[in-house]
């Protein structure tokens, strides 16, 4: 690991502080009254309010989309911890697979047609319920998980190491930036191009995906890190 | 009642993978539970979390356990028995309280390996020949054959103890297939 200046390594502290008294501060010191208990808050005129059909999205993706972007975080932090934190960085050398690229012998025949029948409709199911999330129940983190297994399956079938990890690594991070701007200038600063339902559809559509690639990507490091780099 | 028969299940489901011998099995059943209690959600209306639930539990954690499962240490037994015409449960049944069960047990809890036994009714010189199995038993009539190597650890640790692992079979010969051929002559 590079050294880092202590000049730098100071002002992080400093900064993670400053944030830490801020937030503490705003939630210490703000209390807001809603005269209706708090469930015919969220379910009277949801549809009005924010585009959803489903009531589940719109608490997720709109009342309370504060708490999704911590979701989102915690994913992402344990992806680095993973990465980062594991013993086996210290002789982080990628095991490669042998010279045959594809070593069918190893692997049960049933296993292998079966995937081959089913994966498509996996994927198909995955981008139905990341884009449909709005509409009906998923969302964004379950499809992004049926995804993720799809991909997971991948490795069952065909055994082989060529996932460029760090690429995804760094698509993640950048999926995450996106999934904090998005909320906070749609919802937060009211930046909408018009008040109506559908461009809140086309939000919420636009979340959905992000947060659906963003687990797609993580559990898959999060696997791949796993298989390549520990154990035998 | 479809509650009762739901809950039922799950713990039903939820003992059998705790007490099973056989960490595959474990798995299948941890998958089974899951589809159950995403079931279960779904009865009391919560879809959302019948889904994750489906697309965690049984998706992504039961391939995870597989390939974890796969990378584990597995002790290869091979079960012969020339003179059955197709393999089928009722002769698995017949072998399973005498032999199956006792040398499962003690693979998995003395030698902590993770016992794999595969059943055959080919001859045993073909098995020999293509198939690279750690340990390989052939029922020939009334005699029980037992083959495997000098150099194999665990093999050793069965024969020292077989009287103990399988007692119901008292006559059961051994043969080192590394010094001993095929045809009876020494190698």
């Amino acid at each position: 690991m590079a050294q880092t200046h202590r000049l730098v390594h100071l002002l992080r502290i400093i900064f993670a502080v400053v944030g830490a008294a801020v937030v503490l501060f705003l939630f210490l010191s703000y209390s807001e009254q809603i005269d209706t208990p708090l469930m015919d808050y969220f379910t009277a005129d949801f549809f009005n309010q924010t585009g959803a059909t489903n009531s589940v999205a719109a608490i997720y993706l709109n009342y309370r989309v504060f708490d999704t972007l911590f979701e989102a975080l915690m994913l992402m932090v344990s992806v680095m911890e993973v990465i980062n934190v594991s013993w086996a960085n210290k002789h982080a050398e990628q095991y490669r697979f042998e010279e045959d690229d594809f070593n069918r012998k190893n692997n049960s025949e049933i296993v292998i047609r079966m995937v081959g029948i089913i994966y498509p409709f996996v994927l198909l199911i995955g981008l139905y319920i990341i884009i449909n999330g709005h509409v009906s129940p998923g969302g964004g983190f379950q499809g992004g998980a049926v995804l993720a297994t799809a991909l997971i399956t991948r490795y069952l079938v065909y055994p082989n190491f060529d996932l460029d990890l760090h690429a995804l690594e760094i698509v993640e991070k950048l999926l995450f930036l996106s999934i904090v701007m998005t909320p906070v200038l749609y919802v937060f600063m009211q930046l909408q191009p018009a008040d109506t339902t559908l461009s809140h559809q086309i939000y919420m559509v636009a979340m959905n995906t992000l947060i659906g690639m963003k687990v797609f990507t993580g559990l898959s490091v999060i696997f791949y890190r796993f298989v390549f780099y520990e154990g035998r | 009642m479809f509650e009762t028969f739901i809950l039922l299940t799950l713990l039903v489901l939820a003992c059998v993978s705790v007490f099973s011998d056989n960490l595959r099995r474990s798995i299948i059943f941890l998958g089974a539970f899951s589809l159950t209690i995403a079931l279960a959600y779904l009865h009391y209306n919560a879809p959302d979390v019948a889904l994750a639930e489906a697309a965690i539990g049984v998706g992504l954690s039961t391939v995870m356990y597989l390939v974890a499962l796969k990378k584990v240490s597995v002790y290869d037994i091979c079960y012969i028995n020339e003179d059955v015409e197709t393999f089928n449960d009722d002769q698995i049944n017949e072998i399973m309280d005498t032999i199956v069960r006792p040398l499962e047990l003690f693979i998995e809890r003395t030698e902590e390996i993770e016992p794999q036994l595969a059943y055959t009714n080919r001859t045993l010189d073909l098995v020999m020949k293509e198939d690279d199995h750690d340990c390989l038993i052939h029922r020939k009539g009334d005699l029980v054959y037992i083959y495997g190597d000098t150099t194999d650890q665990v093999f050793q640790d069965i024969i020292a103890n077989l009287n103990d692992v399988i007692t119901d079979i008292s006559d059961i010969r051994v043969v080192f297939r590394d010094e001993v051929s095929l045809d009876g002559t020494d190698a």
